[in-house]
């Protein structure tokens, strides 16, 4: 998992409960990283797992809200940090569109060594996109953050219907429609 | 825990993290610094690549630029917006462009026409035309165009498109004046002969391939009677052409189409239906591109000549009827000359025979001289005829030379007795077979040598010299015969005169001597004939030596001894009987006078008809025919006779022929006659023939003569006179042993054939063949001959008993005749 993604969520943590709550996630946690996170680096997924269930413990908040909320202010950190990834997409289901063939094909020119989820998209008509997530994370949730997130980014309203093909959610529906 | 712990930790992290990426940041920047690098390189190869390709591309557009500007036509490339891309001096130079081209690439060119339009004879006709072409964005080519100037510039617009995208046009002029003005002089030209061709009464006509009429030149036209137009586009061959000559014309054809011209006669049809003879040479029309684009030909008109050939081979016809009735003729006097000068003849020598006066002896002698000398004078005209009409023939038999010319000169010798002429023989002792050559033509030349050596020597000696030449046992052997005068003699430029027809040494001559003239010819001739030569060595006052030399084969026989002298004194006619077949009754008189004369029993036949009717009844012993008679002739007697089993079947039939050419001898041989006499004869001729195939028979009054004897005539008597001469005892034992011996085994043939016991057929074969030999029956000899090979080879059973049945038809006949024979040696040795 890239560095970005561990900063960003300790930046997260940090804006909503201090950096005391930061320490004392990390200090829980047995990470091989010792919790000194760079963006531009790369560490096992395992240590994101262990950050959300400590924090998940210390807030009492269910570890799917927390990733969505995650996912929710990550999108801007993407948009912000890689504006030309999305500048082309005109609306939220073309950007959706396009992860899979645009801007994770750019990702990996970017960062070979990343590890990236697979979106199936179908258009259904012109304001409904099926999108089905495949990921052994198991990060449907974040994905969920995301989805939304873009929404907001093109100031568009969205109404989702989401259920796992496969029960450990691994692999995940979406039913995305622009209302 | 306490705020500055909490504190110091995330400084510890964030500076751990900052080392971090310090360190991930040095890498990126080392991977960075590589990947620039191998940019870098990766860039330069690129440039090195594309100035290649630039460098190529260069070369490439600098060539084709060349090649359009060197281009042997004037060469204009505009873009689609009509700005020159490219233009070569030539192009320039036509179109009077003072600028050079390399100045004008980029111009527009939008209105180059109406600058250029005065350059044309028609000026406004070319701009619009122009913007025609431009307008349709089309092929265009080869399109001509006339110049004020009076030049010809030929144009070719091709458009250029890059798919359906218009990418501008290309201009092609060429000045074509000089080609079209050479091509102009050269029809010219072509017309000035086709003109000259004209005028030599020759008519031109071209055709395409398919025969169609492409160009009919007025002489042609005037020859066959049609307008050029009623010709042009006509099928040749369907408006001019009888059937009869298509095939002619369609070999013609193919021989155009392959590329050969030919010449030939055919008729052609005029418009009015007549026909003319035309005398055509053709020859194929190739184009340019060496292609056969048709035919043309020149037509002679022949019609007068062809008129005038058949009249010259009407002519020519009618000559060779005129020269064949000419030659008929001829052998229609021999014979209307020769029978009433035989009876002639013949009635002189009888009157001698009646007591006359002295005075009417005298005359006798005139009249028997004179009719001689007419006689010998037709004979003269008539073998010069002969010779000439190539009917005259060589025959070759065996003969005794010696003795013909000791007989001649002997006669010659008795005609001289009362004359101061010496005549003398010399006979080369070395010749002493029988010589197989034409005993005939000898006679001739002979009887006009001496002739001639008696009419012209008034004293002195006549001599006679033969001389084999030639070494014994040469073939052929040359004998040279010289025949030597003191006569008045011939000067020697006269030499090659006398050998010519009609020709003597002069005037003179031939009113003291008289004669023909031919004598001398007729000897070449006939000397020549046989192959030999004639020489004359003379002069005047000298006398003359004739030298002849003649080639023959030695016979390898011997003469027998002369038997037609002895006989002719022993003609012994009691009891025989003699038919003679003759429509002319002067010839009746003269042979029936002469036979009542010698005693000889006989009757008269008128025709061949009765003829045939007396030999069915009564048996003759000789019969004289004539050969022309009316109802049948003598040769178809001679065939009936010969056909029909009556008593006279094999009895010997003695021509008597007034015309003397080989043929009519060979047609009387061949029809089953033994022998021939021409007319006319004299007595002592008839009597000899007479006394050759009568025999003596049971003389009365003639025995003390020593008896000569004739073979049967279908035995081999060449071979038995070779074997027996005149040995009669000899052959009277041959006989006998013959009928003791082999007639006795002969029976014996047949079991063996039935048996199939081949090598006893073939040994006795092989032991009968030489018996036959020695009686004459010749034919049973080379049977056995055959049948000794066969059985000795692969027998054949059926062809060996046909052999054998003829063998034994042969035997049974063959023995009659054997015995018969037998019989008379036995009488006439019996005396």
């Amino acid at each position: 998992v890239k560095g970005i993604v561990f900063t960003s969520f300790l930046d997260l943590v940090e804006e909503k409960f201090g950096y005391e709550m930061v320490d004392r996630i990390i200090l829980s946690c047995e990470l091989p990283s010792k919790g000194a996170y760079t963006s531009i680096g790369t560490y096992p997924h395992s240590e994101m797992v262990q950050l959300v269930t400590a924090l998940s413990k210390e807030t009492e908040t269910p570890v799917s809200d927390l990733l969505k909320v995650y996912g929710n202010y990550f999108f801007p950190v993407l948009s912000n940090g890689y504006p030309h990834f999305i500048s082309e997409a005109k609306s939220a289901l073309d950007l959706l569109e396009s992860i899979e063939h645009h801007i994770h094909v750019e990702v990996i020119k970017l960062y070979p060594d990343a590890e990236l989820p697979r979106f199936d998209t179908k258009r259904i008509d012109t304001h409904t996109l099926e999108m089905i997530y495949h990921s052994k994370r198991k990060m449907a949730d974040f994905a969920e953050g995301l989805i939304r997130s873009t929404f907001e980014h093109y100031n568009e309203q969205v109404q989702m219907e989401r259920e796992n093909i496969v029960d450990d959610g691994s692999v995940v529906r979406f039913l995305i429609r622009k209302v | 825990m306490s705020e500055t712990e909490i504190l110091q930790r995330r400084v510890e992290r964030e500076q751990k993290a900052r080392k971090l990426a310090e360190k991930i940041l040095e890498e990126k920047a080392q991977e960075l610094y590589l990947a620039n690098n191998s940019l870098r390189v990766l860039n330069e190869n690129l440039e090195l690549k594309i100035s290649e390709r630039t460098a190529d591309l260069t070369a490439e557009q600098m060539r084709l630029r060349a090649l359009i500007t060197n281009l042997d036509s004037g060469i204009l490339l505009e873009d689609e917006r009509r700005h020159i891309v490219l233009v070569n001096q030539l192009f320039c130079d036509l179109f009077h462009i003072p600028a050079p081209p390399p100045f004008l690439i980029g111009a527009d060119c939008t209105n180059s026409a109406e600058q250029s339009k005065s350059l044309f004879a028609d000026p406004e006709g070319f701009v619009q035309r122009i913007n025609e072409i431009l307008a349709c964005r089309e092929l265009v080519q080869n399109e001509s165009l006339h110049l004020a100037s009076g030049q010809i510039y030929q144009r070719t617009f091709i458009p250029l498109f890059d798919g359906q995208r218009y990418l501008g046009h290309l201009w092609k002029y060429n000045d074509i004046s000089e080609a079209v003005r050479a091509g102009e002089e050269l029809r010219r030209s072509e017309d000035k002969y086709r003109g000259i061709i004209e005028n030599m009464e020759l008519g031109l006509m071209e055709v395409d391939n398919h025969g169609r009429i492409v160009r009919p030149y007025p002489r042609f036209c005037q020859m066959v009677g049609y307008e050029p137009s009623e010709l042009e586009g006509q099928d040749a061959v369907e408006i001019l052409l009888p059937p009869e000559y298509v095939e002619v014309l369609e070999q013609q054809t193919e021989d155009r189409m392959e590329g050969k011209a030919g010449v030939y006669e055919i008729q052609l049809r005029k418009k009015d239906g007549n026909l003319i003879w035309a005398l055509i040479s053709g020859a194929p029309i190739v184009d340019l591109s060496g292609d056969i684009i048709g035919s043309i030909g020149i037509h002679y008109d022949i019609t007068r000549q062809k008129l005038l050939q058949q009249e010259l081979e009407e002519a020519r016809k009618r000559a060779e009827a005129a020269q064949e009735a000419e030659k008929q003729f001829l052998a229609n006097m021999s014979h209307e000359i020769r029978t009433p000068l035989n009876a002639i003849i013949g009635m002189a020598h009888l009157l001698a025979d009646t007591n006359p006066t002295e005075e009417q002896t005298e005359y006798l002698g005139i009249l028997k001289s004179s009719a001689e000398m007419l006689r010998i004078l037709i004979s003269d005209v008539l073998d010069l005829s002969k010779i000439r009409a190539g009917k005259m023939e060589t025959q070759a038999k065996d003969f005794d030379l010696p003795d013909l010319i000791r007989s001649m000169v002997k006669s010659l010798q008795l005609r001289m007795e009362d004359k101061p002429i010496q005549v003398s023989v010399e006979i080369d002792p070395q010749i002493t077979n029988m010589v197989t050559g034409d005993d005939l033509l000898l006679h001739q030349i002979m009887a006009n040598l001496l002739g001639n050596a008696e009419k012209f020597t008034a004293s002195g000696a006549i001599k006679v010299q033969v001389k084999m030449e030639t070494e014994p046992n040469v073939q052929p052997m040359w004998i040279k015969i010289c025949v030597s005068d003191t006569g008045i003699g011939i000067p020697p430029e006269k030499h090659d005169l006398i050998f010519q027809s009609f020709r003597q040494v002069d005037g003179d001559t031939k009113r003291k001597f008289g004669g023909t003239g031919l004598g001398l010819a007729i000897t070449k001739q006939l000397v020549d004939l046989q192959g030999g030569t004639i020489e004359l060595d003379s002069d005047i006052g000298k006398g003359a030596r004739f030298t002849v030399r003649l080639p023959y084969i030695d016979s390898g026989v011997r003469p027998v001894s002369d038997r037609l002298k002895e006989s002719q004194q022993s003609l012994h006619t009691h009891g025989k009987r003699i038919l003679v077949v003759e429509d002319n009754f002067m010839n009746r008189k003269y042979i029936g006078t002469l036979l009542r004369k010698w005693n000889v029993e006989h009757e008269f036949a008128h025709n061949g008809l009765e003829a045939v009717e007396k030999a069915d009844v009564w048996a003759y012993d000789l019969i004289l025919m004539d050969i022309q008679m009316p109802e049948m002739d003598g040769y178809e007697a001679t065939i009936a006779i010969r056909a029909q089993e009556g008593p006279n079947q094999n009895t010997p039939i003695l021509a008597l022929t007034a015309s003397a050419m080989m043929s009519q001898k060979d047609k009387a041989y061949s029809a089953g006659m033994d022998d021939y006499l021409s007319k006319p004869f004299k007595p002592s001729q008839l009597f000899e023939k007479m006394a050759y195939y009568m025999g003596s028979g049971e003389s009365s009054n003639a025995a003390h003569i020593p008896e000569t004897f004739t073979f049967d005539a279908r035995l081999d008597r060449q071979m038995l006179y070779a074997l027996y001469g005149d040995d009669l005892e000899y052959a009277y034992e041959m006989f006998s042993m013959f009928f003791q011996t082999a007639a006795v085994e002969f029976k014996d043939l047949r079991p063996k054939v039935e048996a199939e016991n081949w090598t006893e057929l073939s040994r006795l074969a092989h032991k009968l063949k030489p018996s036959f030999g020695m009686v004459g029956l010749c034919t049973l000899e080379k049977l056995m001959d055959r049948i000794e090979t066969d059985a000795k080879g692969q027998p054949n059973k059926e062809t060996l008993q046909e052999d054998l049945l003829q063998a034994e038809q042969s035997f049974e006949e063959g023995s009659r005749i054997v015995q018969s024979d037998l019989h008379r040696i036995a009488g006439i040795l019996k005396k």
